[in-house]
């Protein structure tokens, strides 16, 4: 496990206010000031009206299920020995569509989601989406960074 | 739109495709340009422009090609368009021949595959991509296309089966044209039996990556006539990029804007094409163009495929009547001009072993570049047969 303990960490500079937000437990995405779409995956200017006064706001977490995959084969070491792997297309009520991890009791179009970033193991968030009312993180505990607990022993 | 009069397309090429490679890119450009100056009888410095597409070429460009081959052209295109780049590099290098800006232009899509080639292109394939896919299990192109066919499924009640009858029958036409990496027959059994992937797509639904090269030569038809070439004549052509940006799901492509006027410029409506080569990721890619082509309404691709046979000798329209990239794999960008180099080829050469009797009218559309959920670019040629 050492060698490919991580998945890939590689991201757009623009993903650091995905992880800020991630770790205050908010989901922010970049809103246009002047039309108020929102914009994902980020990008430093509104793909409709052009403005580059984008802020990052908190925007609704929910949406549902438009499609959806098993994952049985993938390009990167890390992956190999955890799969299969459940993703979502998610339309989010916010307006766009994210690729997000899907909980396996979600396998289903037009199911309501909701979605929340978590670290995974190389430290950059990924999304998950289950139902509102459940955490999906224990399962995908294999795939997350471990939670930070303050364990005194 | 300004016709494509006078524009011969001739030499068709295909460098036979290897599973892996320790050559270049390069290398595989430049033995194509070789064959094909050999095929139509020219020298290398005849040739005052070239279009080149390739993802494994960098850091090099066309520009380092032009050392490499040291020639010295007046025109020249690198076409980051991926499965869409052969039709766009047609009419592109149609247009400069018409305006007087080269005479001879080859028009050349490689790439090499090595070990980890296609992973490092995936991991690096678009900033999306890599913010917001990759991430997700590093399936590449085959988790976009599982949303993709699982939502065609449902939407249009298309099934495995009918994605297989696209699938086995170009392992027939594969096996005829005697040139393809996958070289057993395939059945329907094989294929519905096959290891999943990224479900619902399962393991022939998916390209193999491999290395390989495919290319043509752009001239006038007086040119092409004086050379005593066999050519196709360029009847109509048509690009579109992001288009229906606005569907949720990708089921349509910018193909269903320029259909009609392509089958205006070219004089026909889609009972008079003779032959189609789609673009063949993946099966459920190939139905979309059936559709957006006019070949079929919306949502009638599973219905078409159970209707018509789809090999090279099934009468009707036969499709990707070299084998496609299911059967041959997909050598990068050189996939991208596979259709169209195959399309040349049957309206140009004669006693071909999958040679499809009496067509006259051929058409290859282009798909490419998967940025984010689907990919962006769309492409197509109406090639008629010139001198035959």
């Amino acid at each position: 496990m050492s060698e490919h303990a991580s998945p890939p960490v590689a991201r757009s500079r623009l993903w650091r206010h995905i992880n800020q937000a991630a770790a205050e437990g908010a989901f922010r995405l970049p809103v246009c000031a002047a039309c108020k779409h929102v914009q994902y995956p980020p990008q430093e200017f509104c793909s409709q009206c052009l403005s580059d006064d984008l802020t990052w706001e908190t925007v609704s977490p929910l949406g549902k299920v438009l499609s959806w995959n098993r994952l049985q084969a993938s390009n990167h070491p890390f992956f190999r020995d955890r799969l299969p792997l459940h993703t979502g297309l998610v339309k989010l009520e916010c307006g766009p569509v994210m690729f997000a991890y899907l909980a396996a009791f979600c396998l289903q179009t037009g199911r309501a989601v909701q979605v929340t970033g978590k670290p995974d193991k190389s430290g950059q968030t990924v999304f998950l989406a289950a139902p509102p009312e459940m955490d999906p993180a224990n399962e995908f505990s294999n795939i997350l960074m471990e939670e930070v607990t303050h364990d005194t022993r | 739109m300004l016709p494509y009069d006078d524009v011969a397309l001739v030499a068709a090429t295909s460098l036979p495709y290897v599973k892996r490679s320790e050559r270049s890119a390069a290398w595989f450009i430049g033995m194509t340009f070789a064959r094909m100056l050999a095929r139509a009888g020219l020298q290398k410095h005849d040739v005052d422009g070239l279009a080149i597409a390739s993802f494994t070429l960098a850091p090099d460009t066309v520009v380092s090609m032009t050392e490499y081959l040291d020639i010295s052209p007046r025109w020249l295109e690198q076409i980051p368009m991926g499965g869409a780049s052969g039709p766009v590099a047609a009419r592109r290098a149609a247009r400069a021949i018409q305006a007087g800006d080269a005479d001879v232009i080859a028009c050349i899509g490689g790439d090499t595959a090595t070990a980890d080639t296609f992973a490092h292109l995936v991991e690096n394939f678009s900033r999306f991509s890599t913010d917001a896919v990759y991430p997700y299990g590093a399936g590449g192109p085959n988790t976009v296309f599982a949303m993709i066919t699982r939502h065609y499924m449902e939407q249009y009640g298309a099934r495995r089966e009918d994605f297989g009858l696209i699938c086995t029958a170009q392992r027939e036409n594969a096996l005829a044209a005697g040139r393809a990496i996958f070289n057993k027959p395939l059945s329907m059994q094989d294929y519905l039996h096959a290891r999943p992937i990224s479900e619902p797509l399962h393991l022939y639904d998916c390209v193999m990556p491999v290395a390989g090269a495919d290319g043509f030569l752009v001239m006038s038809v007086t040119r092409a006539e004086s050379l005593g070439l066999a050519y196709a004549r360029l009847l109509a052509a048509g690009e579109r990029h992001n288009a229906w940006s606005d569907d949720e799901v990708h089921f349509r492509a910018g193909w269903s804007l320029y259909r009609d006027q392509m089958y205006d410029q070219a004089g026909l409506a889609p009972g008079g094409v003779d032959f189609l080569q789609t673009y063949d990721d993946y099966p459920v890619i190939s139905m979309i163009q059936m559709e957006d082509l006019g070949f079929c309404d919306k949502g009638g691709a599973p219905a078409f495929v159970r209707n018509h046979p789809l090999t090279w000798d099934g009468g009707r329209l036969p499709h990707n009547t070299c084998g496609g990239q299911l059967s041959a794999g997909q050598a990068g960008a050189a996939g991208g001009f596979l259709g169209t180099v195959e399309a040349i080829r049957q309206l140009t050469e004669t006693g071909l072993p999958n040679q499809v009797a009496g067509a006259r009218i051929g058409m290859a559309s282009g798909y490419g570049m998967v940025n984010y959920d689907r990919c962006l670019c769309t492409s197509a040629v109406i090639l008629g047969r010139g001198n035959a």
